[in-house]
């Protein structure tokens, strides 16, 4: 096939897009790329400005520190605990309520779609949340980060959608007529067809569990059960000099060894993310395109 | 008609679950005022109890606690106490701490730790009102006012007199600050942290300068500001030779205003009296001053303008942060010729300079601090069951041995020795790790001058190297403790006041001295200046503070 030949202003037009779309680019991926750098480079160098494009003065003390830092893997432990049994729990509760509410014959259809819908729009505010926590006796408990917050509103539209429009009537027809019950259904049929948005969902929830900080910072108050974010939340916020902390005996050579670690952490710390996305972006599209066009 | 039917049923549910949220609201707090009155009744139905049984069994404990002696209880009991955030650089948790440890193995309380890592869940837990049963340092004096005006604090008058004798000694010998930590009503809800110790609080920061490199140029240690810009100068000039690297900066500070490592000492080289840990100074006469906003600042002002148009200072030290001050001025070979710090880290490299003749005539002064007493740094809260027990606790970390320890590190870890003529030697920490054997500055520590006086330091630890400069270098200038403004406690609508006004007065401050810095134009912007503060109501609020002053003064 021959190419289509451009016009003169088609080509101008592609140029300057390109080229706006290539600095979008280096302004996505600069900060990525000084974060690699940073962490390997002399802190004193990275703090005064003189490492820009290029790492300066090799080194690896920082992952060193961090190797040392015991804070760093019970952080990183309880993350990885908190994504897996968290995402499992919303999946369990996200998906089978969100076929239900697909199912057209179920009583009370509108009237649950809307309850979750209100979800969306009232909250509780952050005093009465944590008085329910407190309550539910969960403050300070491994379940106060899985718990909370096991279906999102938004996640189970989406998936509803989903179901709604991509799984034929006609196959749950055939299954109940083959004897299939709706346990069958849904398991047999429904599921094997839906890898896409679950895909989706586990990705949404997990990248939610990981990066959460906040429900910790309210609701933990053991420092072994902090999650890796408010970890590393704490080192970035906290290797500052204070009035307090100059005061101290706490010598200042200590504070410049803790200034390298903090790249080495968000390095460490976004590695199982940016690993994961790649494997489930072929869904990604797919899924979160649901519902986005009525046909 | 069905969908008329649902709106209907959505309008009802909705309204409903609003009705249900108001009602849950107000019949909530109903209940906790509730209560609070009652764990009132109940702690001190359990105290009058408790001073039955002790008197039945003839005893002396009340409520589990004993009244002399170690342990401090007749059983194991567990506090759970509130504390401030684990610092990246105070390393070990605090359940870790040998210090801790100790503390618990010697008085026999079990502490349960819960960290609060800052303003929002601190703020949460005075709002919920879901306390530990005692907290170091944690919550501001207005949040403490106020749960106390709630209820949910316990006054500690009455307990500091029957179980703390330390506690009770150094009010009665230092007023100032019984009076401090005094509330309006006459009742302590909160013991403060002492430390009255020479080499923390008479100084704020050391000037250091780079003596290998004065040397190295052939320059003496500069005494006056014209010597010392002539040294500064002489740094730049001769970047790339000897030891003084390409990239020279010969001054380096955090901002201007900064309270660590900014520039506020230079004004006091001009005699303009500035404070560490405040915004005002009190005069000799007892009218409270805001400095900044004096004529005598042009001249300093200008002088500083004058070190930025020549680059003796870079520009990026306007927006500097805390992290940038600590890796230019610790890094190795130095870069930095002058700087200021409350640690001298390499005192091979940098010497401590007085504050610098300007030739105007005025007193050279350095900034001291304000903290060798900080407030709110031990609440008993109404939860607490055992608040003698609690007290007692108090008392054993108020003690000078527990004290020193917690600051400077444990016997038992080698930071400190306690000699036979009861002095201390502060041994200082050379593997820099005395932040994981005791928690520094986060407990209500009991550190009197009497104490203090029998510190000594290695004098190769930094403490040490900083308690000689204070004593030899700085002892005639820094600002004596009566022109200081304390935290004196106010009203919760003096508070809110002073803090929006203090907000817009520094941000102006701030925003114009950074530009003069950029672009000069400080004898021409100076009216303008002060005008423009006097209308963010600088006056309103030095009056605010002075009446407080003279209250707290009358008292």
């Amino acid at each position: 096939m021959k190419r289509r030949k451009r016009s003169a202003s088609d080509r101008v037009f592609m140029i300057v897009n390109h080229m706006i779309a290539f600095f979008f680019l280096i302004g996505c991926l600069y900060p990525l790329w000084f974060v690699v750098i940073a962490s390997v480079s002399d802190p004193s160098l990275v703090t005064s400005g003189q490492v820009f494009l290029w790492p300066k003065k090799i080194n690896l003390i920082g992952y060193q520190t961090m190797l040392e830092q015991k804070e760093i893997w019970i952080g990183y432990k309880n993350t990885i605990l908190y994504t897996a049994v968290g995402t499992a729990y919303n999946l369990c509760l996200t998906i089978p309520a969100a076929y239900a509410l697909s199912v057209r014959t179920l009583p009370f259809r509108r009237f649950f779609n809307m309850f979750f819908l209100v979800t969306m729009f009232i909250g509780g505010g952050m005093i009465p949340t944590y008085l329910l926590i407190k309550n539910l006796r969960l403050i300070n408990t491994f379940w106060v980060m899985v718990i909370p917050g096991g279906v999102g509103a938004w996640n189970l539209i989406l998936c509803r959608n989903f179901f709604t429009e991509n799984i034929p009537l006609e196959l749950k027809d055939a299954t109940r007529i083959d004897g299939g019950s709706e346990f069958a259904i849904f398991f047999r049929v429904v599921l094997p067809l839906s890898k896409a948005i679950l895909a989706v969902m586990l990705l949404f929830f997990a990248v939610g569990h990981w990066n959460s900080f906040r429900s910790a910072l309210l609701y933990i108050r053991d420092t072994d059960r902090y999650p890796l974010p408010l970890v590393l939340r704490n080192l970035l916020m906290k290797s500052t000099v204070t009035d307090d902390l100059s005061s101290s005996g706490i010598s200042m050579n200590r504070l410049l060894g803790m200034q390298g670690l903090k790249y080495c952490v968000i390095i460490v710390a976004s590695l199982p993310v940016l690993v994961l996305y790649p494997f489930i972006q072929k869904y990604f599209v797919k899924g979160v395109m649901v519902g986005s066009v009525k046909g | 008609m069905k969908k008329n039917y649902l709106k209907k049923a959505l309008s009802v549910f909705i309204a409903s679950a609003v009705a249900v949220s108001l009602c849950g609201c107000s019949s909530g707090k109903g209940s906790e005022q509730t209560t609070a009155a009652q764990t009132e009744e109940k702690t001190t139905a359990a105290v009058s109890q408790a001073g039955t049984d002790a008197q039945e069994t003839g005893q002396d404990v009340v409520n589990h606690a004993v009244r002399e002696g170690f342990p401090i209880t007749d059983e194991e009991i567990t506090l759970v106490v509130g504390v401030p955030a684990v610092n990246a650089a105070y390393e070990a948790k605090w359940e870790d701490y040998t210090w801790i440890k100790e503390l618990e193995q010697t008085t026999g309380v079990k502490l349960e730790f819960r960290v609060y890592n800052g303003g929002e869940d601190v703020s949460l837990m005075f709002a919920s009102r879901d306390y530990p049963d005692i907290s170091f340092k944690v919550g501001s004096t207005k949040q403490i006012q106020d749960a106390a005006l709630g209820g949910d604090i316990y006054p500690l008058n009455d307990l500091i007199d029957e179980w703390s004798p330390n506690w009770k000694k150094l009010f009665s010998e230092n007023d100032m600050a019984r009076r401090l930590v005094t509330f309006d009503d006459g009742n302590i809800y909160s013991l403060p942290q002492i430390r009255d110790e020479p080499s923390n609080s008479d100084l704020r920061d050391q000037w250091l300068i780079n003596k290998v490199w004065l040397d190295e140029l052939g320059l003496d240690v500069p005494t006056t500001t014209e010597e010392y810009y002539n040294a500064l100068k002489a740094f730049k000039d001769n970047a790339g030779r000897g030891s003084i690297p390409e990239n020279v900066i010969p001054l380096y500070i955090v901002r201007i205003f900064q309270n660590v490592g900014g520039a506020m000492d230079i004004f006091g080289s001009f005699g303009v009296r500035t404070c560490a840990n405040g915004t005002v100074t009190v005069s000799d006469d007892g009218k409270i001053e805001y400095n900044y906003a004096s004529d005598d600042m042009v001249e300093p002002l200008l002088y500083l303008r004058r070190l930025f148009e020549e680059g003796l200072i870079p520009y990026d030290c306007l927006t500097a942060s805390g992290e940038n001050y600590t890796t230019m001025t610790l890094s190795e070979p130095a870069v930095v010729g002058s700087y200021f710090a409350y640690h001298n880290a390499h005192p091979d490299v940098y010497t401590a300079i007085p504050p610098l003749d300007s030739g105007n005539g005025k007193k050279p002064m350095i900034r001291s601090q304000t903290n060798w007493i900080v407030q709110n740094c031990f609440t008993i809260y109404s939860n607490c069951k055992y608040p003698e027990v609690a007290m007692r606790l108090a008392d054993t970390i108020a003690d000078p041995d527990w004290s020193v320890q917690s600051l400077y590190g444990t016997f038992s870890d080698g930071y400190t020795v306690k000699n036979d003529d009861g002095t201390y030697l502060i041994i200082g920490a050379e593997d820099e790790k005395v932040g994981q054997s005791a928690p520094v500055v986060r407990v209500p520590q009991l550190l009197s001058r009497e104490t203090a006086d029998k510190l000594i330091y290695d004098e190769n630890s930094n403490q040490g190297v900083r308690a000689a400069a204070v004593k030899n270098v700085y002892k005639d200038y820094s600002i004596p403790k009566k022109n200081l403004y304390l935290d004196i406690q106010l009203t919760t609508e003096q508070t809110d006041r002073v803090s929006e006004l203090l907000k817009d007065l520094n941000d102006c401050r701030n925003t114009t001295v950074d530009n003069w810095m950029l672009n000069g134009g400080i004898e021409e912007g100076w009216d303008d200046y002060v005008s423009q503060m006097k209308n963010l109501g600088l006056e309103e609020y030095l009056s605010i503070l002075q009446e407080a002053y003279d209250d707290f003064n009358s008292k």
